[in-house]
């Protein structure tokens, strides 16, 4: 691909936009800790704009993405000192190993998005709140249980199944959509 | 299948890994393993953790503002414009190092330099605020206090976490954490001085860091009396003593060190592992890495957490005391009622004010985890309250963040109207204070400036202004320490009536400044009908 720089930037622009959402969920899926998946994946997307004129139009650039993200993980396992951006060492080299197996959860469509939208407003109120708290205000699930009156063991369990619900919500609503 | 004792098992560790502070409740490195293990053996297992950080990811980009797809699209359109500056800043940075003037001019090189970029960054500055009109009042920004436990200075004046700091001599008393535009990232252990010249650049005259410096943001530069590290995008710390010796630690990628003259002969590269000494220009020895003396500076996360946990525990002492005190006519915490949902209950013993109605406002999070707040955003957000006394000396005290300063005045407490004995506690979009007071005797308004400027925005300050009929003056408190006296101009005894937290209602003139709503955010409203001494108010502001 040849561009000038402005036309460049544009067309990039358009692509960060199309395939944030699923490689942000795919550093998660293979063991980024939630507070630096936004980190890595700006670094995924400028090795990718750096890298933009090896970038073969034949293919996929999701999958070109996940490519960059994989290599710079292996990068992050190697180096000592960044090794608080990953969950755990050993835990993290298991799922990106699974991850080349199992591709199946690597795209996000905005027709996901609009499904989990509608997933989340079904929710009963409770449900909608510990979610709300959890995401929005970013409380852990020992600060919830104080404002819920619930242990912190009950919040934990609550979100898990909530979040495994929103799952199956959004699969049923695909596809039938 | 596996027997469900160990899916119970699973399940406990896989939500403490997910939906806990790693810290307190995470897994111990014994429970780690066992999860890795529960994990690599059975598949089922696997799946459920995959489908767990999926949905823990999708959940936070669609709940979180923060990290929704517009604020990440942006970002990574910055850091693009960042890296291609970056580039252009380096490069004049080289050419003016080229035509520097012979060390016989009697400046130090690193004065001259510094005095040069530093103009060089004033001048770019400049040219940005000219460009943009919107930002004229913006001020010129080189990094943003990330997390600071302890206290910080810039030019002398007292700055807190979240704020933007612009160029200037900074000092550390306890930890600070910096992230600069550019990208770096400086931690600091106090007590420590700084100078901050530009995005990239920084002089230490004394004290302990730590940087880490991503690829965006190479050619980061430390300048101390007898040595200038330029950083090739990696993770370095140094102790800088009072007479200017350094000791320079790499843990990862590599550094160049010079001598203060910056001749090319002295130019040192230092990779991961290595580490200097520097006792001035001539006695540079190596010396062992020694990552542990740095190990407190990269935990000053955790140490602002714990931090925030204290400053709970002291709000909660605080929360404790106000209900049980019979001065207060009304205490709003607002943590949420789950019972009363749209209600903010007054917990004051008296019964002089009522409980509020929460009109559009939601409930947020709060100046710490674990506190909550209301948040004002749009035209119609308020909350509805009514006093019944009138009184002779007062105080209103509030936690307060405020995310914009977009409209003429905003609102804190307004009373209906503006009619004999009422107030007016609000600021405006200049950054000032403003009472208004209408005595019994005639109206007056009682203006402080510089309460607030745009790099405060978003940041959290507990506020309060004491009406002290008694002394006849009117004093303002911001973070527990006084800011402002105004002497009274009237008298007569002073009430609230029917008012709104947040906006105002029954504007006196429809047409002129009307629409007051406040954009941002309230965690806690004392009023006391006794005006509280300087004391009692750094209690009150947690200090």
């Amino acid at each position: 691909m040849t561009f000038k720089r402005d036309q460049k930037r544009e067309a990039f622009a358009a692509f960060v936009r199309e395939h944030q959402a699923s490689l942000r969920s795919f550093l998660r899926v293979i063991g980024v800790q939630a507070g630096s998946v936004d980190d890595l994946a700006q670094e995924t997307f400028m090795v990718a704009y750096r890298e933009l004129d090896r970038f073969d139009d034949n293919e996929d650039f999701g999958k070109w993405l996940r490519g960059i993200a994989r290599n710079l993980m292996r990068n992050e396992l190697r180096k000592n000192a960044r090794r608080y951006r990953i969950m755990n060492e050993e835990l993290t080299q298991h799922l990106l190993a699974e991850a080349e197996v199992d591709q199946s959860e690597a795209r996000f469509e905005d027709a996901d998005l609009c499904a989990l939208r509608d997933c989340l407003e079904q929710l009963p109120e409770k449900s909608r709140s510990l979610i709300a708290g959890r995401y929005q205000d970013e409380w852990k699930a020992s600060f919830l249980a104080d404002q819920f009156q619930m242990t912190a063991a009950a919040v934990r369990l609550a979100l898990m199944r909530i979040r495994r619900q929103l799952k199956t919500c959004i699969e049923t609503r695909v596809s039938n959509a | 299948m596996p027997d469900s004792k160990q899916d119970e098992h699973f399940r406990d560790l896989l939500g403490r890994l997910l939906d806990d502070e790693p810290g307190a409740e995470a897994l111990n490195a014994e429970e780690m393993a066992e999860f890795i293990t529960l994990v690599k053996t059975s598949p089922d297992y696997s799946l459920e953790l995959r489908i767990q950080l999926l949905m823990d990811s999708r959940l936070a980009q669609y709940e979180n503002t923060g990290h929704d797809a517009s604020s990440f699209v942006a970002a990574v359109d910055a850091a693009l414009d960042a890296e291609a500056d970056g580039d252009a800043f380096v490069s004049k940075i080289v050419q003016l190092t080229e035509e520097r003037p012979a060390p016989s001019s009697g400046i130090p090189w690193t004065v001259a330099t510094t005095s040069l970029a530093a103009s060089l960054a004033f001048a770019l500055l400049w040219i940005a605020g000219t460009r943009n009109a919107v930002n004229e009042t913006l001020p010129p920004g080189v990094a943003v206090i990330e997390s600071l436990v302890g206290e910080l200075e810039l030019d002398e004046s007292n700055r807190s976490e979240g704020d933007s700091v612009g160029p200037g001599i900074l000092e550390v008393d306890g930890y600070v954490s910096l992230e600069f535009y550019k990208g770096a990232r400086l931690s600091v252990a106090g007590p420590a001085k700084l100078e901050l010249v530009d995005p990239q650049r920084v002089i230490c005259h004394f004290g302990k860091i730590r940087a880490n410096v991503p690829a965006v943001a190479k050619g980061f530069t430390v300048v101390t009396a007898e040595s200038e590290i330029v950083d090739l995008g990696t993770e370095f710390a140094m102790e800088v003593g009072p007479t200017g010796q350094t000791e320079v630690h790499v843990f990862d990628g590599e550094v160049e060190a010079y001598d203060a003259d910056r001749s090319l002969d002295s130019k040192t590269l230092l990779t991961a592992g290595l580490a200097i000494k520097i006792n001035n220009a001539d006695d540079w020895e190596a010396i062992p890495a020694e990552v542990e003396r740095f190990d407190d500076l990269a935990h000053i996360d955790q140490l602002a957490r714990d931090e925030d946990t204290r400053k709970l525990e002291a709000w909660k002492a605080v929360n404790a005391a106000a209900k049980q005190d019979s001065r207060l006519i009304a205490y709003y915490d607002f943590e949420k009622d789950e019972k009363k949902r749209r209600t903010l209950v007054n917990h004051a013993t008296t019964s002089e004010a009522s409980d509020g109605a929460i009109v559009g406002a939601r409930h947020k999070g709060g100046p710490w985890p674990g506190k909550q707040s209301l948040e004002f955003k749009r035209p119609g957000d308020r909350v509805r309250v009514n006093f019944s006394g009138r009184y002779d000396n007062l105080t209103l005290a509030a936690w307060v963040r405020i995310d914009g300063l977009d409209r003429t005045h905003s609102s804190l407490m307004l009373t209906d109207g503006y009619d004999k004995g009422e107030i007016h506690w609000q600021f405006k979009n200049d950054g000032s204070l403003s009472v208004g007071v209408h005595h019994p005797s005639g109206r007056h308004n009682y203006s402080a400036k510089g309460f607030i400027d745009l790099s405060q925005l978003g940041t959290w300050f507990h506020l309060a202004t004491v009406f002290n009929q008694t002394e006849g003056t009117l004093s303002h408190y911001l973070n527990g320490e006084l800011f402002a006296v105004k002497e009274l101009k009237g008298t007569g005894q002073l009430n609230f009536g029917e008012s709104s937290i947040g906006n105002w209602d029954q504007p006196v003139n429809k047409s002129k400044n009307s629409v007051r709503g406040l954009n941002g955010r309230m965690a806690e409203l004392m009023v006391f009908k006794e005006a509280i001494s300087a004391e009692e108010m750094k209690r009150l502001a947690l200090r």
